[in-house]
């Protein structure tokens, strides 16, 4: 019996509690008697306490990969994130808040959340917080803060955006505040609104120069041609009354002032035409192109009296457009057709389309009169430039502008090609899109 | 102004060399026979509806008006508003005659009632003839609305 009972303690002693070996040896807990009663419980208890070690064990490894993840997320996170315990005190500080706030994680440990919000707003921040506590029931329970002031440990400030949650029932109580520094968003969002605001001036301003303009364009409508009108005529009164007793040179004078009088009252309309050119709506309808550019040879039939003229009209699709500024550009391109082909025995005039690769229709008139050198082919559309002297062609070099500022009113280009004496050809097209542009008419 | 000798042509004119101008093309094709010149809106209004020394509306009235838009004091879509809105002188025929090619001003003067409107050209020739076929059509070839009863001012 002693020596059982010696085998039985020889056999705790020597048991492997870490690898779960608490069993009595074999032949003590198979003998009939108490000892071996008692050997046998032992072992099963030992059995159930193994058990209840290895679920232990594999419970506190699960929990540390979940620690270990949960810590893993928060060293990782974008996002700031400090843990505070109900008196406000920092326990957690994960290292974006470090960098965030400018601080190590050991010198917030402990410290007052305090220390990260300017003065200013303590009052107001702990204000938040306690009444996040009191209505905050769960612990899911997520409460937006919004946009409030931090300061870093240098003492500057600037804004983040904070959530805050709370956790912990029957232990501490504590607050977790998910913090982003919008600085460079409260930067994006004021460019964005300072830019607005110097749109919508901008805007106002071009309302109000728009305005100007009419009011000037009324006014030199008024007021301009009124002086014209009495040079122009008290120059003819003065011819026509007393024109037979002065000499002719005095007569040469008198009509010079006359014609530019009238001259500039041209230049006045054409200036008009123009402005009214910017300023008009767009009323754009589908327009059938080849019965406009008929409506224009017909209105145009006075300039081409007593001449020999040929004229072709090819294919000319339809488009959509402003009907009445359409018919300005045709007019001022078949007219300049006419005007430069004076000087040739037969004019010819072609008026036709070409289709662009992208399928722009691009409409042209050409003609076999002066032409003009390219080298100041930039010039010709704009207001007042002129490539002929006005004694070999009339004209106040409004026209072209007018037909640029249409074109390009309704999305589209004008360009022309010459060779000089032997005509040019003007192109044109009254939508947005990439064009082809032909190549040098042969 | 005479209230007895009846008036053929009212010109509302403030521009004294347009004045000049439009009279020297009246006379060169003999229209211009009774002529009352108003140089700006004032006067043009208180030659056709009286003032308060001279009360009363004109009981001739004349046959034709010609209206310059842009007057002094009150302009001419003023003097065509209280012509055209007043019974008694609705029915003198107003031609508004000016520099303007606006369209806001010829929109303006037929919604208010004119009877014509004629842009004035800068080239003199064409001027004196504008003012002669106006001379001729309003005093010549147009007939007038007979004076109505009432068109006297009932004082």
């Amino acid at each position: 019996m002693g020596g059982r009972l010696a085998g039985l303690v020889d056999g705790l002693e020597n048991a492997d509690p870490a690898n779960g070996d608490l069993h009595v040896a074999q032949h003590i807990a198979g003998s009939a008697d108490e000892i071996g009663a008692l050997a046998r419980a032992f072992n099963a208890m030992t059995d159930r306490l193994h058990a209840s070690y290895c679920k232990m064990k594999s419970e506190i490894a699960e929990r540390q990969r979940a620690e270990e993840r949960l810590a893993g997320v928060i060293i990782s996170a974008m996002d700031g994130i400090i843990t505070v315990n109900t008196r406000r005190e920092i326990v957690l500080v994960n290292p974006a808040a470090e960098r965030m706030f400018g601080y190590r994680a050991d010198d917030l440990q402990g410290k007052a959340l305090d220390i990260l919000i300017p003065e200013r707003f303590h009052a107001v921040h702990t204000g938040h917080v306690e009444n996040f506590g009191r209505t905050g029931v769960t612990n899911r329970a997520m409460g937006h803060l919004g946009r409030i002031v931090a300061c870093r440990a240098d003492g500057s400030e600037f804004p983040i955006e904070a959530s805050i949650s709370q956790m912990g029932g029957s232990e501490e109580r504590l607050y977790t505040v998910i913090l982003r520094d919008i600085t460079l968003r409260v930067a994006v969002e004021a460019e964005a609104k300072a830019l607005t605001t110097a749109l919508q001036r901008r805007v106002e301003e071009r309302d109000h120069a728009i305005q100007e303009l009419e009011a000037f364009s009324y006014s030199v409508s008024h007021d301009l041609r009124a002086p014209l009108r009495a040079i122009d005529g008290f120059s003819r009164l003065a011819l026509e009354e007393h024109g037979d007793q002065s000499d002719p040179e005095l007569q040469r004078y008198l009509r010079m002032c006359s014609e530019n009088a009238k001259r500039m009252g041209q230049l006045i309309d054409d200036l008009l035409g123009l402005s009214k050119v910017g300023r008009q709506v767009l009323k754009s309808r589908v327009v059938d192109a080849v019965k406009q550019v008929h409506e224009c040879l017909a209105q145009l039939e006075s300039e081409r009296e007593g001449r020999q003229i040929e004229i072709t009209v090819g294919d000319l699709p339809s488009y959509e457009a402003d009907p009445g500024l359409v018919q300005q550009v045709w007019m001022n391109l078949i007219g300049n057709a006419l005007k430069y082909t004076t000087k040739v025995a037969t004019a010819q005039i072609e008026i036709g389309s070409l289709l662009a690769q992208n399928d722009t229709v691009v409409y042209y008139v050409r003609d076999n009169g002066a032409g003009f050198d390219m080298r100041y082919a930039d010039k010709l559309f704009q207001m007042f430039q002129r490539l002929h002297r006005a004694a070999e062609f009339p004209g106040t070099g409004v026209g072209l502008a007018t037909v640029a500022r249409i074109v390009r009113r309704h999305g589209g280009r004008v360009w022309a090609e010459s060779t000089p004496g032997a005509g040019a050809t003007f192109y044109f097209t009254l939508r947005e899109g990439e064009i082809y542009v032909p190549l040098q008419a042969s | 102004m005479s209230l007895f000798k009846p008036v053929e042509l009212l010109l509302v004119e403030d521009n004294p060399f347009d004045e000049e101008l439009a009279l020297k093309a009246l006379r060169k094709h003999h229209l211009a026979n009774d002529i009352v010149i108003a140089r700006d809106g004032a006067e043009a209004l208180d030659f056709i509806f009286g003032t308060e020394s001279v009360s009363g509306v004109l009981e001739d009235p004349p046959r034709v008006i010609l209206l310059d838009l842009n007057l002094p004091k009150i302009g001419g879509l003023e003097v065509l508003r209280q012509l055209k809105g007043d019974a008694r002188t609705r029915t003198i025929p107003v031609v508004v005659m000016t520099s303007s090619a606006e369209e806001s001003d010829l929109i303006d003067s037929y919604q208010l009632g004119a009877n014509s409107y004629v842009v004035k050209p800068v080239d003199f020739e064409e001027y004196t003839e504008v003012v002669r076929v106006l001379g001729r059509y309003w005093l010549l070839c147009n007939k007038t609305a007979p004076s109505a009863p009432d068109n006297t001012l009932q004082v």
